[in-house]
Parts: C-alpha cells; sequence; structure tokens
C-alpha cells in the first residue's frame, strides 16, 4: 500500500522501545490485512471513507514555532474553557509541552505520555479494542504516538477537571494524526474528563481511540466536543469497560468538524454497572456525522440509557446506529434507546437505526426514534405572541437540544455547552434561510 | 378599532367565511356565537395569521392598517392577541422565559426598552394572583402536563401580560369548569375599558354571564345573520341556532 507507506515515510520516530515498535508494526499489519472499510460493510453503509482513503495525507513532522503556538494558545483561549485541574494539548497527534498544564498533581493520580503507559505493568494498552476487526484502530495502533494515560488510583476522587485538546492544525498537505489515551480509574475512584478537537477548516484527519477502564464502584463523567473546521475528518473510537456498580456518563457533542465518524462501545461487565450515553449533533451545510454506538450487557442487573438527538440544516447528513446487546446471563438488564431528529431543511438527511440483540428473558428493553420537522403548530402560537420567526425558530431547536445540554451535571460545563449550542444554533438558522 | 369589510375566506378551496362584515368599536365587547362549522374559528385564526386560509375577497383594517398584510408577529406585536382554543405545548420552553421574550418582542417594537427583571417579576406575580395561579406555573414549561383548564388559564396569563388592544378568544370557555370560568373571567374583565375592544368567540351563552358583552352577532354559513344586545345570547340559549337556518 503505497498510502501506507508515506504514512510510515512521515511518522517521526524518536528513541522509543522495543515494545512500542513492535505494537505498531503489529497495527500495520493489521490493518493492511483489514483494509479501509467500505459502504459494503453494514457498520459504513451510510458513511463512505473515500475521502480518507483517497486523501494524500501526511503526518506532521515540522517543529512547533512560535508561531504555531500562538495560533493553538489563542484557540483555545477563544473556547473559554471551563477551568481545569490538568490540561494535555496535542497538535496534530502531538503532545505540547508548553501548551498544557499539568500542574501539581494529588496524591494518587498520575499523567504520563503514552509511551511511558506502554512499559508500565498491568496497564495494557489495546485491551479493549479489536485490531483485528477494527480497520482504523489498527491505523491508530500502526501509529500510536503521543496521548493521555491518566490512572488512578483505588478511592481517589480527582479534584477538577481533566481536559483533553487536540487541535488538527492544517498545514499545506493533508494532515493525519493519531492521538490515543488511556484512562484506568481504580475501585471507588471519581473523575470529569472533557475531551475537545479543534482545529482550522483545511483538511484534516484525526483517528482518535480512548480506552477506558472502571473498576468496581469507580465513576467517570466523560464529554466529548467535536468543533473542528469544515475540512475535519474525524474518526473515534471510544471503548469502555465498566466492573461492578461503575457509573460512566458521557455527551458527545458535534457541533463542528465536517466528517465525524465515533464508534463508541460499553462494556457492563460487573453486576449494577450503569451508563448513560447522550448525543447532540447539530450539522450544518456539508456536514456528515455518524454515531455508531454498541453497549454490551454482560452482567446482570446493569442498567443503560442512551439518547441522541440531532438537528440537521442545509445539506447534511445524520447517522445513528444504537445498538444494544443483552447477553444470557445478563438478567434484570434495563436498557432505554432513543434517537430524535429534527430535519431543518429538505435537503438534509438522517438514516437512524436501533438494534437489540436480547438473549436474556427477563429484561426490560425500550426504544425509539423519530425524524420530524419543527412543529408548525408551536411555530405559529410563538409567532402570535409576537416572537419573531427567526427567534421562534431558535428557541425552538434551543428547546429540543436542551434535553441533552440540561443533562450536564457539572453547572461550568452546562454553561460552556449553552453557549456552544446556541452560537451552533444560530449558525444553522443562518444556513436554512427562510 | 377593527373593520371587517365583505371578508371572504376559503380552507382548500372550501369557502368558509362568505362575505362577513364586522366593525367593533375601541371599547367594545363583542361575542360571536354559531353552530359549529359557521365559521367562528376561522375568523379568529384569519385575523391572528394563521397558514392555510385564503382570504378571496374583502379586507380587514386594523386601527386603519392592512391586517391582511402584516405577519403574524407584526399583528401580535400591534395588538392583536388569540388566545387558542387549544393552546399548544413547548416542550423545553420554560413559560417565564416564553412570556418574557414575548412581552420584550412586543416592547421592542414599540420602540420601548426591554422590561428590566424586577419589573417583569412584579407583573406576572400579580397577574398570576389576579388568575389564582399557583407560582409553580412559572418554572414548568408552556402548557406541557398541563390540564384543559390550566392551559386556558395560560391563555389569559398571556393576554394580560402582553396587553393587546384587540383580544379574541376563540371558544376559551369550552372544557373549563364553572370556577376556571369565573377566574378567566375576571381576568378578562380586568382589561375591559375604553381602549380596549374584546372578541368573545363562542357556541354557548354561559360565558357571557360573566363577560357580558355589548353586542351579540349570530353567524352563520360564514355570514353575520344578526346583531343584537346580550340578550340575543339569552335567546340562542333558549331557541337554539336553528331558526337562523335560512340566512
Amino acid at each position: 500500500m503505497e498510502r501506507l507507506q508515506r504514512l510510515v515515510d512521515t511518522h517521526s520516530v524518536g528513541v522509543e522501545s522495543e515494545r512500542l515498535v513492535g505494537v505498531r508494526a503489529q497495527g500495520r499489519e493489521q490493518f493492511e490485512a483489514l483494509g479501509f472499510p467500505t459502504t459494503r460493510l453494514e457498520d459504513w453503509k451510510y458513511t463512505s471513507t473515500r475521502q480518507l482513503r483517497e486523501g494524500e495525507y501526511v503526518h506532521d513532522q515540522a517543529p512547533f514555532t512560535a508561531d504555531r503556538l500562538e495560533v493553538a494558545s489563542k484557540a483555545i483561549e477563544g473556547l473559554e474553557l471551563p477551568e481545569a485541574a490538568l490540561r494535555l494539548v496535542l497538535i496534530n497527534g502531538r503532545l505540547v509541552d508548553s501548551l498544557s498544564t499539568l500542574g501539581e498533581l494529588q496524591d494518587g493520580v498520575r499523567l504520563l505520555p503514552l509511551g511511558d503507559a506502554l512499559q508500565e505493568d498491568g496497564h495494557e494498552l489495546g485491551r479493549l479494542v479489536d485490531t483485528e476487526n477494527q480497520a482504523f484502530t489498527a491505523l491508530n495502533q500502526a501509529f500510536l504516538q503521543d496521548g493521555l494515560f491518566l490512572p488512578v488510583a483505588d478511592g481517589v476522587v480527582l479534584n477538577g477537571m481533566v481536559q483533553l485538546v487536540h487541535i488538527s492544525e492544517p498545514s499545506e498537505q493533508a494532515i493525519v494524526a493519531h492521538p490515543r489515551h488511556l484512562i484506568v480509574l481504580g475501585r471507588n475512584a471519581r473523575a470529569s474528563l472533557l475531551q475537545v478537537e479543534l482545529g482550522g477548516d483545511g483538511v484534516t484527519w484525526s483517528n482518535g481511540v480512548t480506552e477506558i477502564e472502571l473498576a468496581d464502584g469507580a465513576g467517570l463523567e466523560h464529554q466529548l466536543w467535536q468543533l473542528a473546521g469544515v475540512g475535519a475528518h474525524q474518526v473515534n473510537r471510544i471503548e469502555v469497560r465498566q466492573e461492578r456498580n461503575s457509573h460512566y456518563g458521557v455527551h458527545t457533542m458535534t457541533l463542528g468538524s465536517g466528517w465525524v465518524r465515533n464508534d463508541l462501545g460499553v462494556g457492563l461487565d460487573g453486576p449494577g454497572a450503569e451508563c448513560h450515553l447522550k448525543g447532540l449533533y447539530l450539522l450544518g451545510d456539508g456536514q456528515h456525522a455518524d454515531n455508531h454506538t454498541t453497549i454490551h450487557h454482560r452482567a446482570s442487573h446493569c442498567i443503560s440509557r442512551e439518547l441522541y438527538k440531532g438537528v440537521l440544516a442545509g445539506r447534511s447528513r445524520g447517522v445513528f446506529n444504537g445498538r444494544v446487546v443483552v447477553y444470557k446471563d445478563a438478567q434484570k438488564s434495563d436498557s432505554d434507546q432513543g434517537n430524535h431528529n429534527l430535519l431543518l431543511s429538505d435537503s438534509a438527511r438522517v438514516d437512524t437505526k436501533p438494534q437489540l440483540e436480547i438473549f436474556a428473558d427477563d429484561v426490560k428493553a425500550a426504544h425509539g426514534t423519530t425524524v420530524g420537522q419543527l412543529d408548525s403548530e408551536a411555530l405559529f402560537y410563538m409567532r402570535s405572541r409576537g416572537i419573531p420567526r427567526d427567534q421562534a425558530m431558535r428557541i425552538l431547536t434551543g428547546a429540543f437540544a436542551r434535553e441533552i445540554v440540561d443533562g450536564i451535571e457539572d453547572e461550568s460545563l452546562r454553561e460552556f455547552a449553552v453557549r456552544l449550542v446556541n452560537a451552533q444554533l444560530l449558525a444553522l438558522q443562518k444556513v436554512s434561510g427562510e | 378599532m377593527i373593520q371587517i369589510k365583505n371578508l371572504h375566506v376559503s380552507v382548500e378551496d372550501t369557502p368558509i367565511l362568505r362575505g362577513l362584515d364586522l366593525n367593533i368599536g375601541a371599547g367594545e365587547v363583542h361575542a360571536i356565537m354559531g353552530p359549529n362549522g359557521s365559521g367562528k374559528s376561522t375568523l379568529a385564526h384569519v385575523l391572528a395569521g394563521r397558514d392555510g386560509y385564503t382570504v378571496t375577497d374583502g379586507e380587514v383594517l386594523f386601527e386603519g392598517r392592512d391586517v391582511l398584510a402584516m405577519s403574524v408577529e407584526e399583528r401580535a406585536c400591534e395588538g392583536i392577541f388569540l388566545a387558542f382554543q387549544y393552546p399548544v405545548e413547548l416542550p423545553g420552553v420554560g413559560n417565564t422565559y416564553f412570556l418574557k421574550t414575548a412581552l420584550n418582542a412586543r416592547r421592542k417594537h414599540q420602540g420601548l426598552p426591554e422590561l428590566d427583571a424586577f419589573d417583569f417579576l412584579s407583573l406576572i406575580n400579580d397577574k398570576m394572583e389576579l388568575l389564582e395561579m399557583d407560582a409553580s406555573f412559572k418554572q414548568r414549561m408552556v402548557n406541557v402536563g398541563f390540564s384543559g383548564g390550566e392551559k386556558k388559564r395560560n391563555e389569559v396569563l398571556q393576554l394580560v401580560m402582553l396587553d393587546p388592544k384587540l383580544a379574541l378568544l376563540d371558544e376559551t370557555d369550552s372544557g373549563l369548569d364553572i370556577d376556571a370560568l369565573q377566574v378567566v373571567a375576571k381576568g378578562v374583565n380586568s382589561m375591559r375599558d375604553a381602549n380596549r375592544s374584546v372578541v368573545v368567540v363562542t357556541h354557548y351563552q354561559r360565558l357571557l354571564d360573566y363577560i357580558v358583552p355589548d353586542v351579540v352577532h349570530v353567524l352563520k354559513d360564514g355570514r353575520i345573520v344578526k346583531t343584537g344586545d346580550k340578550t340575543l345570547a339569552l335567546e340562542l340559549e333558549e331557541r337554539g341556532y336553528a331558526e337562523f337556518g335560512a340566512a
């Protein structure tokens, strides 16, 4: 594969362990065997990878000049992120020390560059992902370099939020990056993670993988914000494994980033584990967002809640595929899934598919999907009270999105969310015009 | 206040109003009564600007201006208010926020500054007290999960908050028990003055015991077939609409 060779050629390799070299080689072999997924595969039916396959992507090897750092720093500042306890900044998949605020780490918390993580006993990268079947994960492994390794010891509650900012910075050539993160929470540990994808409008491709392990009683609140520019392609795999009575809450917010494919997998492996998956995609003209989620109810008495909502304007395209598997021994499983879409234009399109596979007999499982337009009665009602049409539309779409935003418990995060969501709704309205 | 001349309105090519004439002066309360299908609600909706109605002839002047040329929100801002027969639920939109947005939209149109939070709060508190509404309605989503009576009360709350020049009440009495009816009437009566007009569209005479009209019209087959004073309503209640059959 000539394209793969170009990636190899542009991948800067420093002094690295034999182990890392081996891991990468394995990823490369697996990717070569799998190749890019095509729309012939059921899982990729509505999302073509042609732009990734045919793009002439290279890795960013250029040094971080003062100018580049300045631009990145401004982009982060402009976002007005909530206050962070720790912030890790990567540009095109490479860690930028000077923009990261690692601060004083509290006892029981460590933050390591990924390379070091591979040397750690007991913490193995790739335990939760399947590089034999997931092409992009194999590709990520083939070129893995920087990312976050965050182990939190038993019983430790992290003070403040951990932020992970990835900037896809375009250059003259199309840039690809492979950020890779591993978060491991010990028993009864608690943490809040805000992951942000930023970037300019040029052609970039971020191929990220995040693995999250939650031990008994652990809890993670996770936010994933996709805010990069129109030329940004984002392939994002998040795999979570939950032990007994652990709790995982995630908000996947796709407001920017021209082409997005998210694969979110959650394994409820211990009894009493609970996950809450929420997503919001607010898509403007030309944007494509595909959310594939899989929840594995492997143990009994687990709860899964899932709600994704989309607002689509212009010629945008949304895909939702929510798979829930309840295994034979997972009695008393309780699962609820919903996907609701609001189309603001005739040329917007959504393909939504719930996929329930139930092998246990004592199970509660519900799902519902809707695709609709703004309620004309509601619009008339508001206008009849003097509210201008544009504003009424914005209020109604905001109300639709609100259910997701209101679910964000942390106040500073919720305010952050309200601000970004309102701005995007305003932008969508301009796209749809009259 | 409002002059309707020879108004012809169709819905999907079916004529509903067929040459309706109506003049309502400032400070007057008019009742429009009529059997089902006579065009009562159509009249209310056309005045508010709802889609789906085609005006094929005639004109409507509100304080001398062409109402039919105005957008829905423009009519509202100019002071025309329609209390809906079936108020719409707005999930995710808070009642207070909604009222404040509407009120400020109208103030902006009038060239007035936005009402500050304190003034707004004292206004809404006063009006809710008048309508015997529990404070919890402020936090609730607009009409979501409201009973039929609560929805109507909420309509009247919007009416008294927005302070229009012309209030159109479309079957506001339907689905109300006698207590709620009295409260609703109290709200409407509180705004009666020499500069404001009210049109009560109703099938039954009941509401008119509480909102006493100056003029009563009988609408039949899209035309006003009889006009009288408040005794006409009582007459109708006794004898029904049948004798207005061949208009």
